[in-house]
């Protein structure tokens, strides 16, 4: 029997030897290792030998099977390694991987979606109202006085339709800030919304299109205040142009806020200073700043419009433009702003 | 509105060691934005964006109480002093001057008759009137400009000997009555316009917006009718955009400047003329003011300007600076009582006012950030979530290969559909921006005409449509419109895409027979029995759809997860090609085939070629293993159902 276990050790690491791919090499693991392969069978018959012989036997049997284990485990390696190798000089990095599609989305899209998620951030949840809408919402409610210039044909899109007995014209919205309106209506403070949508002015040129977008913030509670506002407009400004970029306010004048501010971001080109390296004054900014846009705290009018009482409530909004926003982050110099609308796919798909 | 001051005249007002760019950035930033700081040879120009509630900063003098104000609140020396004008002495009665006013159109008149000597306009005067864009005409004009300049309150001259008569009366124009410009151009009114008339019925004002030519004066006037009229805003705003007239005097006349402001201009103008000009009064100063302005006190408590601000204010600080805006103020236990200046008394009413004034003056820019508290939140369910949805069926197309366009609400007439009734722009901008559109399809259809070398074009647009509904609000609604078009421009793509779509949604979508309007197809999409939008098929490799994303969304989509165990039993698998007619739908031939036994896992059709179709179909069992025994009269029974159901023949 150890004979016969020394012969089977010798050919099968003859076979391991002479095995030139993995598939042979299975082959020999079964023929002596597999389930009725030789080394197998052989086992099996140890038992029936007497007892002072099955000890030292089997003792030998498994000293093979582990020799022949290591032996095929072993040549697997070395049969990868050259199998690998011989790959190696038939792999060509620099020919074209074999892409999935991709398309792209709108840089609007792309704008926006960073936008919400830096605002939710910090618990102010993306809402979205009608686009058609009555003078109330737009206006009215807003503190708007009765001749104000936004309210003229010449600025504002008005529709073929009938006044409303109570919210006067139809409009198509050249703000968000009508949304302020809805968003009180629907809920009662805390208010915490970002409004982001489609807007409308009477202005085609190459740095308006009649439609675009804007985004709204609003938060209104007890104790609200403007260092708050500042709190919010400084995660913004940090996260949307960077750590290093500074954003101030300053005073401004709109009807629907009191106090009302103007916010601004410092240039990203010449780094706040109003000129660049060379000393020349930068033509990006104003004396290093560039306008984002309005905010302010919301008008006592405007909250008592919703039926809010201001002696228990305050609140701030801002509401900007997105493209604008972009514009400035992205230094994206675009010539004329209606190629963003234009839809020819040579400029959708550079981005 | 922007107005360009020179450093020296202002200098004249504000005792200050600021420098230039220290009045920039302080009076930026705590008032009026300086747009920009030039240096000249001589003098520093700046330019102040104005908004429109602070006509009172429209001139010299009141911007100088900010800037002032402005430094001292940045706790730069700065002091803010004006000349108190002498009454002047009177010479003859030589005429006695009547006017008769209509309060109702001008607030208050102040008038002075003058003798005078033209000379040459002094230099400072012609440089400062030319850097506020003003050009210098002659002596008598120039004051009237430059008291504008300074003061902020329009001024008039009239010669006096162009008058006919001594008297002189307001009135409104009425429609169609003729008048010529002092730049001799002719507008006929539409109504309701402030005018001056004399005794002779000849009109000789257009008050408050430009003088007429008839009363102009020229190089040779010797006797002047110096004018202030404080006008009513409304009446000059509809005058001066109605016939397009935009002088300075009627930008600020609109915006509602302080009738006490009308006397300081008359006196400066007088010390004016009788120092360039060598003026001598005729007549005593008239003064028609029936209404003078009233002050409204505005108490406001120190917690409300804690509260709004954010910060603990330092009263004594923000008193002096409100000292030195022009208001007066008591102070009480738990706040302060304020009188504001007669030039705020329409913008400071309440007090959120007062609140913004100490503010300011603080400097908002010092004020620190702080996020807001956050109390309570709406609960979230993201499977109703339409802004997640929306991402999320943005990016599968993407990574599908589509790219997403913008295209315009408005759509001009051809791309509205016959027949139908739309919201409609009673003042669009232009021809192809009109209609509020109620379908995405033809504005995806325009991008492919105005793409129209490129041959595979793949694009998709997720926006609201506003379907019509007479004299009340459109209930918007959000699409989602994919057009593919050349090798991708097929049904069979389409309807890929959107069953994908649904079933990343947890949504099966039906099918029904297409319908053909004109030249296209037009094949219904729906969710169980309810239409959710519909795929068009066109002639040439065109194929578009357009789904009712909010319903597809709000009712149907979901996240529920299900699990069902795998069978232990492994399946055999098997692909079977028959002929069959081409008008046998395969969905009925998938689901016969799945009828002829239990052990029929799956059906799909692989390949359709010609007239011949391939099926690949699983077999399976959960309780046992299936050798080829078991499934070999299974295939028989298929065999022979389909010969016998489609006439189907094996390939
Ligand atoms: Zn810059």
């Amino acid at each position: 029997m150890q004979e016969q276990l020394m012969q089977l050790k010798n050919d099968c690491l003859s076979l391991i030897i002479d095995a030139d791919d993995s598939k042979t090499l299975e082959q020999v693991y079964l023929q002596f290792l597999g389930r009725s392969g030789k080394l197998t069978t052989l086992l099996k018959e140890l038992p029936k030998l007497p007892l002072e012989e099955r000890g030292p036997l089997g003792r030998v049997a498994n000293e093979v099977k582990t020799i022949i284990t290591d032996a095929i485990a072993q040549k697997q390696k070395s049969l990868q390694s050259s199998h690998i190798t011989k790959q190696k000089s038939l792999l060509d990095v620099t020919d074209p991987g074999i892409k999935p599609p991709l398309g792209h989305l709108h840089l609007v899209t792309q704008a926006i979606d960073e936008i919400s998620a830096i605002f939710e951030k910090i618990g102010l949840s993306r809402v979205r109202y009608p686009e058609i809408e009555w003078d109330w919402y737009a206006f009215t409610a807003l503190n708007f006085p009765e001749d104000h210039p936004a309210r003229d044909d010449w600025e504002t899109f008005f529709m073929e339709e009938e006044a409303h007995k109570t919210y006067g014209r139809m409009i198509l919205t050249p703000h968000t800030s009508s949304g302020q309106i809805r968003e009180m209506q629907r809920i009662k403070p805390p208010v915490r919304m970002i409004n982001i949508a489609k807007t409308y002015r009477r202005q085609s040129d190459t740095r308006h299109t009649q439609m675009f977008h804007q985004f709204e913030g609003l938060v209104v509670d007890k104790g609200i205040s403007i260092t708050h506002l500042r709190g919010v407009l400084n995660h913004f400004m940090k996260s949307f142009y960077g750590e290093d970029r500074n954003f101030r306010i300053r005073p401004y004048h709109f009807q629907f806020t009191e106090p009302s501010f103007e916010v601004d971001v410092d240039c990203g080109v010449c780094h706040g200073t109003g000129k660049l390296t060379n000393g020349d004054t930068c033509r990006v900014c104003k004396g290093g700043w560039m306008e984002l846009g309005g905010a302010g705290m919301v008008h006592p009018n405007v909250l008592k419009s919703v039926g809010i009482d201001p002696n228990e409530y305050s609140g701030f909004a801002f509401g900007w433009g997105v493209e604008r926003c972009m514009m400035m982050k992205e230094g994206l110099e675009l010539n004329d702003l209606r190629l963003m609308y234009g839809n020819s796919l040579e400029f959708l798909e550079q981005f | 509105m922007d107005i360009r001051i020179l450093d020296s005249h202002i200098r004249e007002f504000v005792t200050t060691d600021a420098t230039p760019e220290d009045i920039a950035r302080e009076v930026s930033l705590r008032s009026a934005s300086v747009e920009k700081v030039e240096y000249l040879t001589e003098d520093i120009a700046y330019e102040f964006e104005i908004t429109s509630n602070r006509v009172d900063m429209m001139g010299v003098r009141g911007l100088s109480k900010e800037i002032a104000a402005s430094l001292t609140g940045a706790n730069i020396h700065a002091t803010y002093h004006e000349e108190k004008f002498k009454t002047p002495e009177t010479v003859t009665h030589t005429k006695h001057l009547k006017i008769v006013n209509d309060p109702t159109l001008v607030r208050r008149i102040c008038a002075v008759e003058l003798e005078v000597t033209q000379k040459e306009t002094p230099e400072f005067m012609k440089k400062r009137l030319e850097e506020a864009n003003i050009r210098p005409l002659n002596i008598l004009i120039d004051i009237t400009n430059y008291v504008m300049l300074e003061i902020g309150h329009p001024t008039h001259a009239f010669d006096f000997d162009q008058l006919n008569t001594h008297t002189m009366t307001i009135r409104p124009s009425k429609k169609g009555e003729k008048i010529m410009t002092l730049d001799d151009k002719e507008h006929t009114l539409h109504g309701g316009d402030i005018m001056i008339e004399d005794a002779t019925g000849r009109i000789i004002d257009l008050a408050g917006v430009m003088g007429l030519a008839n009363s102009a004066i020229t190089d040779e006037t010797t006797r002047v009718l110096f004018f202030v009229d404080n006008n009513d805003p409304t009446h000059i705003r509809k005058t001066s955009m109605g016939l397009g007239i935009r002088t300075d005097a009627a930008v600020i006349n609109e915006k509602d400047v302080d009738p006490e402001l009308a006397m300081t201009a008359l006196l400066r103008g007088l010390e004016l003329y009788e120092k360039y000009a060598q003026a001598k009064v005729v007549e005593e100063i008239i003064d028609i003011y029936p209404h003078p302005v009233k002050i409204k006190e505005v108490s406001v408590s120190f917690e409300k300007i804690n509260t709004l601000i954010g910060i603990d204010v330092d009263g004594k600080k923000a008193v002096a600076c409100l000292k030195l805006l022009g208001f007066d103020m008591e102070t009480t236990d738990t706040g302060l009582l304020v009188t504001p200046p007669s030039w705020r008394v329409d913008d400071i009413t309440m007090d959120a006012d007062v609140v913004e004034e100490i503010a300011r003056m603080i400097g908002y820019h010092t004020l620190p950030n702080v996020l807001p508290p956050y109390t309570t939140a709406a609960s979230y369910h993201q499977a109703k979530d339409l802004f997640y949805w929306e991402r999320r069926v943005r990016d599968a197309l993407k990574f599908w290969g589509l790219t997403e366009v913008y295209t315009y609400s408005m759509v001009s007439k051809e791309l509205k559909e016959e027949g139908k009734e739309y919201y409609q722009l009673s003042n669009p901008l232009d021809e192809q921006h009109v209609f509020m559109r109620q379908s995405l399809t033809p504005s995806l259809l325009e991008v492919t005409h105005l793409n129209k070398g490129r041959k595979d074009i793949t694009i998709f647009e997720l926006a609201k449509v506003y379907p019509y509904r007479k004299g009340t609000l459109p209930e918007e609604r959000e699409l989602l419109g994919i057009l593919l078009h050349g090798k991708f421009g097929k049904f069979t793509h389409m309807k890929g895409v959107l069953e994908q779509l649904a079933l990343d949604m947890g949504i099966v979508l039906n099918w029904q027979t297409p319908t053909q309007r004109e030249n296209i197809l037009v094949v219904p999409v729906s969710i169980e029995k309810e239409v959710i939008g519909e795929i068009h098929v066109y002639p040439h490799e065109l194929v578009t759809a357009e789904i009712n994303f909010e319903l597809l969304v709000g009712k149907y989509a979901h996240m529920k997860k299900r699990y069902t165990e795998a069978s232990k039993f492994p399946g055999l698998e098997e692909d079977i090609t028959v002929v069959i007619d081409d008008a046998v739908p395969t969905g009925n031939i998938v689901s016969d085939i799945k009828r002829q036994s239990d052990l029929i896992k799956e059906v799909s059709m692989t390949s359709r070629y010609n007239s011949s179709r391939t099926f690949h179909i699983v077999y399976q069992s959960d309780t046992r293993n299936l050798t080829t025994d078991d499934i070999t009269p299974v295939r028989e029974k298929i065999l022979s159902h389909l010969k016998k159901a489609f006439e189907g023949e094996v390939k």
